[in-house]
C-alpha cells in the first residue's frame, strides 16, 4: 500500500486538502494507523500552536510607521525615474528636437537682442536662508534624508530608523547606551 | 583715561553686537497636550506641515554665541541631547547632533539668520522629538 505524500498530510491537517485528494488521504487514513496518527499528531500540534500564540505588538506606534513610509514615499517622489535607452516617445523627442532648431534659427537670423530694448529686472533666485548640504547619521540601520525644501528659510532632515522608545526614562537610557 | 576707556568698551559692544547667536531647541511633538508654546508660534505651522501634530512644545534650549571658523560649539539642549557646532566659513556650520553616546546626525549647512534646520523625528510614547537648529543676528 503506498502511503501520500506527506504535505498532502499536512494540507489535510490544515484543512486545505480539496478535490480528489482529500477523498484519497481520508479513504486511506481509515485504512493506516501510521497516516492515522501523523495526522492526529499534526492536527495536535496545529491546535497547540493555535491556542499558545504570542500576541504581536508594534515595535513603533502606527502614527510612527506610516510617517516614516509617507517620508519614503515623499524621498523617492524626488528621484527622477530612470530613462530607458530605447525611448518610446520618437514624437515628443521630434517636436522638442524641431522646437529647438526654430529658436536658433530665429536667434540667428534676427540676430542679436539690441541692448537699448527696455528689459525689466531679472528676478533673483531667493536665496535659502537654511540649505542642508550632507547628513548622515551614524547609528545602523537609520537613513537620513533632507526632505525638499518648501520655505527658503526651513530645511528638514528626516531620520529614518531611529529606536522608539515609551517613554523620555527610557528614551535616555537607550540612547546613552547606544553606539554610533 | 576714561576716554580710551570708553573706546575700548564701545569697540568690544561692537563686537559683542556683530557676533551671531546660534540655538538648538528640543521640541516635543504631540496631539495631547494644551496648546503650542508661545515662543514655537513662528514656526509652529511649519511644523505642523511637515509632522502632522497639532502641538508642540519646547523641553529644552541651548544658545551660544557662534564660535570662530574651525571652533567648536557645545550646546546642552536638554534631556540627554547635545549639538555641536563649527563654523567652516561664511555661513558653513559642520553640526553634529547627539543623544547620548548617539551621534543621531552629523550635517553639514548653510546657515543665516532666520533659517531653521529641522531633525528627527525620534519617537516616544505616541510624540516625537524634534530638533530645531537656528542662527540669529
Amino acid at each position: 500500500m503506498s502511503h501520500p505524500k506527506p504535505e498532502w498530510l499536512a494540507a489535510w491537517a490544515d484543512g486545505e486538502l480539496r478535490g480528489w485528494r482529500r477523498w484519497l488521504v481520508e479513504r486511506h487514513t481509515q485504512n493506516c494507523p501510521a497516516c492515522a496518527a501523523e495526522c492526529r499528531h499534526q492536527r495536535h500540534v496545529r491546535e497547540l500552536l493555535r491556542q499558545h500564540q504570542r500576541p504581536v505588538t508594534m515595535r513603533e506606534p502606527p502614527e510612527f510607521f506610516w510617517a516614516q513610509v509617507r517620508a519614503e514615499i515623499e524621498r523617492r517622489e524626488t528621484v527622477p525615474a530612470p530613462v530607458p535607452a530605447d525611448s518610446r516617445y520618437p514624437l515628443q523627442l521630434a517636436t522638442v528636437l524641431a522646437a529647438i532648431i526654430v529658436v536658433v534659427g530665429w536667434i540667428w537670423v534676427a540676430g542679436p537682442p539690441r541692448q537699448d530694448r527696455a528689459q525689466g529686472p531679472v528676478p533673483a533666485a531667493r536665496p535659502g536662508l537654511a540649505v542642508v548640504e550632507t547628513v548622515n547619521t551614524p547609528i545602523p540601520n537609520t537613513a537620513a534624508t533632507v526632505l525638499p525644501a518648501e520655505e527658503p528659510h526651513i530645511a528638514v532632515v528626516w531620520i529614518s530608523g531611529l529606536p522608539w522608545t515609551r517613554d523620555m526614562d527610557e528614551m535616555m537610557t537607550v540612547y546613552a547606551d547606544l553606539e554610533s | 583715561m576714561r576716554a580710551l576707556i570708553l573706546i575700548l568698551l564701545a569697540g568690544l559692544l561692537a563686537v559683542a553686537a556683530d557676533a551671531a547667536t546660534v540655538q538648538c531647541r528640543l521640541i516635543r511633538a504631540t496631539n495631547t497636550s494644551n496648546g503650542t508654546d508661545p515662543q514655537l508660534q513662528n514656526i509652529a505651522t511649519q511644523l505642523e506641515k511637515r509632522f502632522g501634530y497639532k502641538y508642540y512644545r519646547q523641553l529644552g534650549a541651548g544658545k551660544g554665541t557662534l564660535p570662530a571658523k574651525d571652533k567648536m560649539l557645545r550646546l546642552d539642549v536638554g534631556e540627554g541631547f547635545t549639538a555641536f557646532i563649527t563654523p567652516k566659513g561664511e555661513g558653513d556650520l559642520m553640526v553634529e547632533l547627539y543623544s547620548g553616546r548617539a551621534a543621531v546626525a552629523k550635517l553639514t549647512v548653510k546657515l543665516k539668520p532666520g533659517g531653521h534646520v529641522l531633525a528627527g523625528p525620534i519617537g516616544v510614547g505616541q510624540d516625537w522629538l524634534i530638533l530645531d537648529l537656528t542662527l540669529r543676528e
